[in-house]
């Protein structure tokens, strides 16, 4: 039985929406919390859950930390299932949003 | 005083980091170079890997410090104070890596306080017809149905509460 889907707050989607902005690219912790504008300690537990999820794949950087002058980082990237899940999660949450927002408009008024 | 460190333009700011630069030992296993935390940084970072299962212990403690030595000193203790904070999060979900099956559905607030929304359904056992039962169409609790009187309209689902 597959893990049930992260509850999408609007943190985890500012995490996604960083993800997706270049799903090719692998960014490290600090540049999603730079891209986000969220602490280490938000970040951290998404990435996670993600991982868990089997939509987020993490490696170590491949290279000399003595050549590089300091200790290697730990990447993320979203895998093929990862984009296309994080992409209707998304809009999802969008449609639910809007929908919330439509019904708290008084009648009459234009959308 | 290290400062975050950018791609472009990261040689004098490396320059700067360079004079704390030496290499430094990771859970006695592996040696790590560059620049590391501070102490209290550090200090808070050990607490933060204690609350992690065991086997993720490793792979966040050179996580965590990694990215806490390219920050300058201020912002490597409001990291590290943040990791603090996010630490049981993460545990929670390394832990349901290992048991996925335990997350579950959601349940709606109100079923949580005890307000379902029961609608009166047909038993599937042919030797009961006639005798339906009550299910809420949120969590799916089933009830059986009063053995006397008259259903209410809340109880049947009209009531919406």
């Amino acid at each position: 039985m597959s893990a049930p889907p992260p509850r999408m707050t609007q943190t985890t989607q500012a995490v996604l929406r960083a993800l997706l902005e270049e799903p090719e690219r692998q960014l490290y912790g600090l540049e999603i919390c730079a891209a986000t504008g969220l602490p280490s300690g938000t970040v951290h537990p998404i990435l996670a859950r993600f991982e868990a999820l089997g939509w987020l794949d993490s490696a170590w950087e491949q290279v000399d930390p003595r050549e590089q002058g300091r200790p290697r980082r730990r990447y993320y990237r979203l895998n093929a299932n990862g984009i296309s899940m994080a992409r209707d999660a998304l809009a999802r949450a969008y449609e639910t949003r809007t929908r919330i927002v439509g019904r708290l408009r008084p009648a009459g008024e234009a959308v | 005083m290290f400062q975050v460190r950018q791609e472009e333009g990261s040689a004098e700011l490396w320059a700067d980091a360079a004079v704390h630069a030496w290499s430094w030992h990771c859970h006695g296993l592996t040696t790590v170079i560059g620049p590391r935390p501070v102490l209290p940084a550090r200090w808070l970072l050990g607490i933060v890997v204690r609350v992690l299962p065991a086997h993720a212990r490793d792979r966040y403690r050179e996580e965590f410090r990694t990215e806490l030595a390219e920050l300058s000193v201020p912002a490597q203790i409001a990291q590290a104070l943040s990791l603090l904070a996010g630490s049981v999060a993460l545990r929670t979900a390394l832990t349901s890596r290992e048991l996925p099956t335990l997350g579950g559905t959601r349940r709606s607030w109100r079923c949580r306080l005890g307000r379902h929304r029961y609608i009166g359904r047909e038993s599937d056992n042919p030797e009961m017809r006639g005798v339906g039962y009550l299910q809420c169409v949120r969590c799916g609790k089933r009830k059986d149905p009063p053995s006397y009187g008259v259903m209410s309209a809340v109880a049947l689902g009209r009531g919406g509460g």
